[in-house]
């Protein structure tokens, strides 16, 4: 049994002052203020919070370090429809990346394929740390990204194929669902094209729909009610012109990274503005790294620019725990109650601030990381 | 006439006022002062605030690459030609990009600025101030360095091309051509000799003649110690290293040589094999090797306005503390432009470039309340006048 003092406990939705947690590889047993009862180890910590999650990341797919080639497996750009890819198959666990994800308290990441493709393939929602994939698996496959952006068009148009304009990407992605309706119906012979798409058009998969510009936000809104898909805006930095729309359909937004150079006209809306401002609508925001080049590790930080916009800490933090947590089915690793998953960072300050550093992280209960000396 | 009371003033090189007072007169600081200064002229209360001198950032491509556009921004590498000295970067600096609003809004007031590290010899570089309407009224310095590049980069390059250089060998050669004419050139002028003017050839005069540095962007530590032996070496010429990211490796050695570094971007995934030793302890590590270190944001790598989060990562987590971290983006920054008779910190006669903050620039929370500008208000109330 571990027992750790907090100065400051953040539940996943409030914070607590001076609160003693008990856990041990099982779950959490007891949240209190005054726990008499000894644990095996004893910690304290200004500030604990739930693990951090990545709700849209490369992490391992495009690796540190590694360059062009051996380093690079987030873009398969030889064909712009891909659904039967798995960020899974792709992502190399021994990525310096992940050590450092973990100093900066994130423990899970969705790795999604990149954004060339209209259609990239699925994510998987792993932990941060393990000696292999498996070991690291949460679940896959999980999220599906469909790119409605520039950049489609920016890599096939050297490669004079479809889609060359904003039609043919919506075409592209469009077909395929059709295609996929056809097969479900029929399921003459095995397809992985279709088989790879059919859990979205039951609404068991999420659809992560990659846009900056509010008319590309649209479409993939529009393309969504057609098939009826359970959609995630992601990166959305034109979201709020879209508030009404995006509130009526209930949809969620993965919004970010927030440090990022505004390097397309296409992204030329963003700003930490942005997501306050859906946040304080009342529409359910993460924020992302979009590791790389943001890095992981600094998620912690990009909330700092939320709090400086004048939104709650509570709320901040939430974008990084019990949000994206909800937004992948898993609230009891979104949240610190008795009960959930022993998923836990502890700081030496507020998580936010370049001033603060994680002591430790545990994951599954154990202790994956402990700070002994600055890094 | 402008003052600022009762602010907390960071001077940098004179230490912290607890509760200070600042007098502008036409564009410079007239006094710094522990004591109110009487007189008539517009005051700005930064009580319970800080204040610091502009901040500059050393190695950036502002304007050059411009943001919220794509190829009718893109500026900063003419790769046509692995060397291409005649290039000057006030020739494509588009000053209504957008990045200069968003460096005044985090309180940078002077960049460094030039082209890419596409070419081993890449071109001509400024230093400029981030307010104004004119590149030519902006600038502070032009030229104000050479820019260069070894590594991977220009062997990327030009491997696409299959064209020399496709190796470090070859980039060793480019560049050791390039200066031998170039001295040639230079000698020749320098002895009435008659010569067809040249204006590559043209682009070294400053160099040779001591005035500018080569400023040699390299990462790995043996490309770092080539650039020094061809460079400094064999041809005397005066050279900064950009970026650096394996120099702590050869620490001592470029403290024996007085050769300055400017490290960084570091609040970026290493994207590169040769980035591979990123970390930020760097900046601490060379500090302490009495290695003068400035850090850079390479913007559009790191977007400018973040440039202070990223030295509050370097002073806490790479453990430089915050008054050494304010160096690197200050005095440092100015010694290694060659700037700090008039800029880097808060003393009497220099350029009245001043920042209030609210909060420590560090922290994520703190946030930019004015800037001044040649003794002008420029950005108040966390808004551009």
């Amino acid at each position: 049994m571990y027992k750790i003092f907090a100065d400051k406990l953040f539940d996943g939705e409030k914070i607590f002052e001076s609160r003693v947690i008990l856990f041990d590889e099982k779950g959490i047993h007891h949240i209190g203020d005054d726990v008499k009862e000894k644990g095996k180890e004893t910690f304290r910590a200004k500030f604990v919070t739930p693990g951090f999650i990545d709700l849209a990341s490369g992490i391992g797919l495009k690796e540190e370090s590694l360059g062009k080639v051996e380093g690079n497996d987030l873009d398969e750009a030889t064909n712009p429809q891909t659904p039967e890819l798995v960020a899974l198959d792709g992502i190399n666990p021994y990525d310096e990346a992940f050590s450092k994800a973990l100093r900066g308290g994130v423990t899970k990441s969705l790795v999604l394929p990149g954004i060339s493709n209209s259609i990239g393939g699925r994510g998987s929602v792993i932990f941060n740390f393990g000696d292999n994939i498996l070991d690291m698996l949460i679940k896959s496959p999980f999220g599906t990204r469909f790119s409605l952006s520039n950049e489609p068009k920016a890599v096939y148009a050297g490669q004079k194929k479809m889609p060359m304009t904003r039609m043919g990407n919506a075409y592209l992605i469009r077909e395929a669902l059709s295609k996929t309706r056809e097969y479900k119906k029929t399921r003459k012979k095995f397809s992985l094209f279709e088989e790879s798409l059919l859990s979205l058009l039951d609404r068991k998969d999420k659809a992560f729909l990659s846009s900056f510009r509010a008319d590309d936000i649209m479409t993939g809104l529009r393309i969504s009610d057609e098939f009826r898909l359970d959609p995630v805006i992601t990166h959305g930095f034109e979201s709020d012109l879209l508030m009404n729309e995006i509130k009526e359909r209930k949809v969620s937004v993965a919004f970010g990274p927030l440090i990022l150079a505004r390097e397309s006209t296409e992204m030329r809306h963003l700003s930490p503005a942005v997501p306050v401002k859906l946040i304080e609508n009342g529409i359910e925001t993460a924020i992302i790294s979009g590791h790389p080049p943001f890095p992981a590790e600094f998620l912690r930080i990009q909330i700092g620019l939320l709090i400086s916009e004048g939104l709650s800490e509570e709320k901040a933090l939430a974008t990084i725990t019990l949000i994206p947590a909800k937004i992948l089915g898993m609230e009891d690793f979104g949240n610190i109650k008795e009960g959930s998953k022993v998923d836990l960072v502890l700081f030496d300050g507020e998580p936010w601030e370049t001033k603060s550093q994680v002591q430790n992280v545990f994951i599954k209960g154990k202790e994956v990381y402990g700070r002994k000396q600055p890094m | 006439m402008l003052s600022i009371e009762h602010g907390k003033i960071f001077t940098i090189t004179n230490g912290i006022i607890d509760d200070g007072f600042i007098l502008f007169d036409n564009g410079r600081i007239k006094e710094v002062s522990q004591k109110p200064i009487k007189g008539n002229f517009e005051k700005i209360d930064a009580k319970g605030k800080l204040v610091f001198p502009g901040f500059i950032d050393a190695h950036s491509h502002l304007g050059l690459f411009a943001l919220e556009s794509f190829f009718e921004g893109v500026d900063g590498n003419e790769m046509t030609s692995p060397s291409t000295p005649a290039m000057r970067a006030i020739d494509a600096i588009n000053p209504q990009d957008p990045a200069y609003k968003d460096a005044i809004s985090a309180g940078i007031t002077v960049v460094f600025t030039g082209p890419g590290s596409g070419n081993v010899v890449g071109g001509q570089s400024v230093i400029m101030k981030t307010y104004g309407n004119t590149v030519d009224e902006m600038i502070v310095r032009n030229p104000a360095g050479l820019k260069c590049a070894f590594g991977e980069n220009p062997k990327r390059i030009y491997a696409e091309k299959s064209q020399l250089p496709t190796t470090r060998m070859g980039t060793a050669k480019v560049f050791r051509e390039t200066l031998s004419k170039a001295k040639e050139y230079y000698n020749s002028k320098n002895k009435k000799k008659k010569v067809d003017f040249d204006l590559n050839m043209e682009a070294f005069i400053p160099v040779f003649e001591g005035k500018i540095p080569l400023r040699i962007h390299s990462h790995r530590a043996d490309d770092i110690v080539t650039a020094i032996r061809i460079a400094k070496h064999e041809f005397g010429l005066r050279v900064v290293i950009e970026h650096g990211t394996d120099a702590v490796r050869v620490r001592d050695f470029l403290a024996k040589e007085k050769v300055s570094v400017i490290a960084g971007p570091l609040l970026d995934v290493s994207p590169k094999v040769e980035t591979r030793s990123a970390s930020f302890e760097n900046p601490r590590k060379l500090v302490e090797a009495g290695v003068l270190t400035a850090l850079m944001t390479d913007h559009p790598v790191i977007p400018i306005q973040y440039a202070l989060i990223q030295t509050g990562v370097v002073a806490y987590l790479g453990g430089l503390g915050e008054g050494k971290a304010l160096e690197l983006v200050t005095i440092n920054a100015a010694k290694i432009l060659e700037i700090d008779k008039n800029y880097g910190s808060i003393e009497k006669g220099k350029i009245a470039d001043v920042v209030i903050y609210e909060g420590h620039p560090f922290s994520t929370t703190a946030k930019c309340d004015t800037v001044i500008i040649n003794g002008n208000i420029v950005f108040r109330g966390g808004k551009h006048v």
